[in-house]
């Protein structure tokens, strides 16, 4: 599929489910749609340049990977969020993807910043300031995405001038500088980290995933491809001691602060901080092998998210106790991916990093273990607070309709559609006779619990793919790697 | 009609010591005055000058593009402001409470004394730093303004608790820094992605200030 297409198809479809969400069925069939239907085009990306105004556009493998999985993690929040009784945020899903795609496809710094941020800035449209016309996390948000993206262009300018004096070094210190200034304040990375927690009070959950989990890793991607660009801002800078220092300040402060936590959106602010620490850990290192485990970071940064996000949307939309269960199932299970318990994939990337700590500096090493334990005891606290609030259901007897005290002949498309209905059950009555009735009484249910039903079968989907992720761990790295090695500013 | 030239012969008439005062009047405007009308008309007044000031450096038309952005952002905020701010007056005292009613208080954090030194405390730094220091060589009139909206941006951010008032202080920071990287850098394509994002932030501001506000109560552990 040609990019214009899939740029097209992706307006379409924010569009289709920004509409349909005003009706419950209707929003769960568009996104549903909207999940199939990007993935398969996504599948079928050409991988062909574009050309427009002189800037090019094309696909790089893993911008390939990285966008499949985000429409899919996206899809599967939508589809969740469409369980809800409020739907207001459904389409802010994927409205921020058609900016964010040409950040990812376009080869020129600036327009990648600029469609960043206009992405970060369209996901502000989703968040709820907690009061009326008062500043909040979302206008300090929209304010940092600002300021942030000033600070990138003016590092950019500095990079750009630096080969054409190329014995000012300073100016290379001047780029490094700004560029460290706002990529901290967009990745949230410590000391910049203060407007997590307020962003994530004013932003519901599916959207904190996307924002985190799959929004924020574009400053990396765009970061990567300027030193592409300029090889020395790596070779005359000291980036990699920023990013080291950057990486165990994230780790300890996301531990500390998700230990303190129990609300769901900081708690998963506050890990993907933590794991965003690992991430620039391995990008310190400066390897293919660093570059693809921070690659397998990031990817299971934005799986956890998701499944935290989807689990608790669906613990909020439907009561039943059983759904409730199964969710904080998926909730432990996201909460271990981000801990980088869960075993395979992450572990392995995590265990791999942890011993060079602990070969390196034991201090960092016992530290980073504190702050997983950071990670538990949040996400236990949170689980806890959850089952209480689960109380038995009472069934409240149903009411039998008020009879009319004066007959009035119903309108003729009423009666149609009453005749209509009726002989659909007829049908399906004498249909459903040759089925044994335990099967029968299953189907009834099912027809009753469709909400609670669906929302479980998309929560283990969810859980299924993350484990089967996690369990073939060398295909990913594999995966990894050979994606890494294929970009072309690495080279 | 006036014609294109009409608009070159007013711009060239204004010469850069008014648009200096200009621009400190228009910052000195939206920190100290409460009132949205008025911080609303100082917005427009920066823009058609910091479209004066870039039609020295790029095509008249193109900086005039500016202008016509400003009207369109002064233009949401104004419909964002009569409806948010109208509606709550048009209100009886008999009508019964609103739930997302805001809490009775200033537009500013700060009292009119504090604003004052804060805004002496930004001229103060602008002169300072810009007597020391000029980025890339930049002229020092565009230096010296952009810093002064740029500064003078963050600061009226940083003081406010209103979410239309915050917009006003993120578009002249933008204003600031697109002077700034405009003389260093004159660039059209930076030029007209600045100007997209200046709609993009009316925008997303105008949605904060009017969307409906969050029940409270839901917050600590909320599930």
């Amino acid at each position: 599929m040609a990019l214009p297409l899939l740029l097209g198809l992706l307006v379409v479809t924010a569009v289709g489910v920004h509409v349909a969400r005003y009706w419950r069925p209707l929003a769960f069939v568009a996104s549903v749609a909207a999940t199939l239907g990007l993935v398969w085009a996504m599948q079928n990306a050409g991988a062909s340049t574009f050309e427009l105004f002189g800037v090019s556009f094309a696909f790089q493998p893993l911008s390939r990977d990285y966008v499949l999985v985000a429409f899919a993690c996206s899809g599967v929040l939508a589809i969740a969020t469409s369980f809800d009784a409020s739907r207001r945020t459904l389409g802010f899903l994927y409205w921020s993807w058609i900016v964010w795609l040409i950040a990812l496809l376009v080869d020129n710094f600036v327009v990648g910043v600029f469609a960043w941020a206009a992405g970060l800035a369209t996901m502000v449209l989703a968040m709820e300031p907690r009061r009326l016309q008062r500043v909040g996390g979302a206008a300090y948000y929209l304010v940092l995405i600002i300021v942030a993206g000033a600070l990138l262009l003016l590092g950019n300018r500095f990079a750009q001038l630096y080969p054409l004096m190329p014995d000012q070094i300073s100016l290379i210190d001047s780029a490094v500088l700004f560029l460290t200034w706002g990529l901290g304040l967009m990745l949230a990375a410590v000391p910049f980290s203060v407007w997590l927690g307020p962003m994530a009070d004013e932003t519901p959950p599916p959207n904190i995933a996307v924002l985190l989990g799959f929004g924020q890793p574009i400053g990396l991607w765009l970061l990567y491809s300027l030193i592409g660009q300029y090889p020395r801002l790596l070779e005359l800078s000291n980036l990699v001691t920023i990013l080291n220092l950057g990486g165990i300040a994230a780790i300890a402060v996301g531990g500390v602060l998700c230990a303190l936590e129990r609300r769901a959106g900081r708690f998963m602010s506050f890990a993907a901080l933590y794991v965003l620490g690992f991430a620039l850990l391995d990008l310190a290192r400066s390897t293919p092998e660093g570059m693809t485990n921070a690659v397998l970071e990031l990817f299971t940064r934005a799986l956890g998210l998701t499944l935290i996000a989807a689990s608790v949307t669906v613990g909020r939309a439907i009561p039943n106790r059983w759904v409730n269960y199964v969710a904080v199932g998926v909730f432990i299970l996201g909460a271990l991916t981000m801990a980088g318990i869960a075993p395979g994939v992450v572990l392995a990337t995590r265990w791999n990093l942890l011993l060079e700590l602990e070969a390196t500096d034991a201090r960092f090493f016992y530290m980073t273990v504190l702050a997983t334990m950071g990670i538990l005891i949040g996400a236990v606290r949170f689980v806890m607070l959850w089952l209480e609030q689960l109380e038995p259901q009472t069934r409240v007897p149903s009411e039998p309709p008020p009879a009319p005290s004066v007959k009035v002949p119903a309108p003729l498309l009423a009666r149609l559609r009453r005749r209509a209905v009726e002989q659909l059950n007829a049908l399906g009555n004498k249909l459903a006779q040759r089925f044994p009735p335990p099967l029968r009484r299953g189907a009834g249910w099912i027809a009753n619990e469709w909400r609670a039903v669906g929302a479980v079968a998309l929560l283990l989907l969810l859980a299924l793919f993350v484990l089967y992720y996690s369990a073939t761990p060398n295909f990913w790295s594999q995966r990894a790697l050979e994606s890494s090695q294929q970009l072309y500013f690495l080279r | 009609m006036p014609s294109l030239d009409d608009l070159a012969r007013a711009f060239a008439a204004v010469s850069s010591f008014q648009l200096l005062i200009g621009l400190l009047l228009a910052v000195a405007i939206v920190m100290l005055i409460a009132d949205w009308r008025v911080s609303l008309l100082a917005l427009a007044g920066q823009y058609i000058l910091v479209a004066i000031l870039l039609s020295t450096l790029i095509p008249l038309q193109i900086a005039a593009v500016r202008m016509i952005a400003g009207g369109l952002v002064a233009t949401m905020f104004y419909i964002t402001a009569r409806r948010v701010k109208g509606s709550r007056r048009q209100r009886s005292p008999s009508d019964p409470p609103v739930l997302e009613e805001p809490i009775r208080s200033g537009v500013f954090w700060m009292n009119m004394p504090f604003r004052i030194i804060a805004l002496a405390l930004v001229a103060l730094s602008v002169i300072a730093l810009s007597g020391q220091f000029v980025l890339l060589n930049a002229p020092t009139l565009f230096w010296v303004t952009g810093l002064w909206l740029a500064m003078g941006g963050l600061v009226t951010i940083a003081l406010t608790r209103d979410a239309l008032k915050l917009g006003m202080g993120l578009l002249f920071f933008t204003s600031g820094f697109g002077i700034i990287y405009l003389s260093i850098d004159s660039s059209l394509l930076v030029y007209g992605l600045l100007v997209v994002s200046d709609l993009v932030i009316a925008l997303a501001v105008s949605h904060i200030a009017s969307v409906p506000a969050q029940m409270e109560g839901r917050r600590r552990g909320e599930l």
